[in-house]
């Protein structure tokens, strides 16, 4: 239920970033979203498709840029994918804490407009 | 079509919000603490203990629920000053809604105890402006809690085991916990206690006024 709140949030974010631009059209929204950033994609999607009904951004379309969970080993430093925070080093074994190098990751990257002559 | 680079955090107006509230209780010297748990693992009564053992200092009690009072009341009737925040549709405390408390504070606070709503996934998400983020489990919740909800143990300052008084009920495991935090919180200070038999909270009180020495801390998600 959290996602409602942050699809207003990239709504309104966009609605201030966008002001006093010449009249255009809202065509796609690039969203960053890491695996480990409690976020869900689809229930922004969700929420987006709902929300943007009757407003600039009716003809507007949300991409996801999914950045993967990656980790580095503490010990040894060897950087790697993982499907969650709790891993196993493939290079030396360490199973504790990893420093997480990508995963958090929330943000609107950018928006694709098209401009009326 | 035209691309127009944005580069802006979505919870970034969250955060902003937060600092100002983190500005305004640094100046004043408040220590501020959010209060993270799933319903019913004891929050309020945390909070009740806690502020009875802390009898010198001027406390606030901000109390998160989707709906009612009943916790509010709890705190009024201890004579300690509480305000109720009712998010209705959302399941989470957010910076802004501390906010609007921030902005009825007439008195100099030494502590504020903000109890979040009962959820293991959302609030974490949301800065208020606290200087730490106290999580609590409880021992019939089990000790997979933190592999099932990482995100929120992985942000702890301080994991309290509550209800420790049903541990021979249970089969709460403290080494399976303890390997689990060892892979996601390295170092989480963890205390055991009961509220219900007002047990191992010396613990406790000492951390509070440890930390209340040290206000500087800004919390980050």
């Amino acid at each position: 239920m959290h996602e409602y709140g942050v699809t207003e949030s990239i709504i309104n974010t966009l609605k201030k970033e966008l002001e006093g631009r010449k009249k255009h059209k809202i065509k796609k929204i690039n969203l960053v979203i890491g695996k480990f950033s409690g976020f869900s994609p689809e229930s922004i999607d969700f929420y987006f498709t709902i929300l943007k009904k009757n407003t600039i951004f009716n003809n507007a379309e949300l991409n996801f840029i999914i950045k993967d969970i990656e980790l580095e080993c503490p010990e040894c430093k060897s950087k790697f994918v993982s499907d969650s925070v709790f891993a196993v080093c493939k290079n030396c074994g360490f199973e504790n804490k990893f420093n997480i190098i990508s995963g958090n990751e929330f943000f609107i990257e950018s928006v694709e407009i098209d401009e009326e002559e | 079509m035209k691309k127009i680079n944005v580069m802006k955090e979505v919870l970034s107006s969250n955060e902003l919000i937060a600092l100002q509230n983190r500005e305004y209780f640094k100046k004043n010297n408040t220590l501020v603490l959010n209060i993270m748990s799933s319903p019913g693992s004891g929050k309020t009564s945390l909070i009740l203990e806690t502020i009875k053992r802390l009898p010198d200092n001027k406390i606030l009690v901000i109390e998160g629920d989707v709906a009612g009072d009943i916790d509010a009341k709890k705190i009024e009737k201890s004579g300690t000053d509480v305000f109720q925040i009712n998010t209705y549709d959302s399941c989470h405390l957010n910076a802004s809604m501390i906010n609007t408390i921030v902005n009825k504070i007439k008195v100099k606070y030494d502590l504020v105890l903000i109890e979040n709503v009962g959820n293991l996934i959302c609030p974490v998400e949301y800065n208020l402006g606290e200087n730490y983020k106290i999580v609590i489990l409880s021992i019939p919740e089990g000790e997979d809690k933190p592999v099932k909800y990482p995100k929120i143990f992985e942000k702890a300052d301080l994991l309290l085991i509550n209800k420790i008084d049903l541990i021979d009920y249970s089969d709460f495991d403290f080494n399976k916990l303890n390997e689990t935090l060892k892979k996601l919180n390295k170092g989480l200070k963890t205390l055991r206690l009961s509220c219900k038999k007002s047990a191992g909270f010396e613990e406790l009180i000492k951390w509070i006024k440890e930390k209340a020495g040290d206000l500087s801390r800004i919390n980050a998600v």
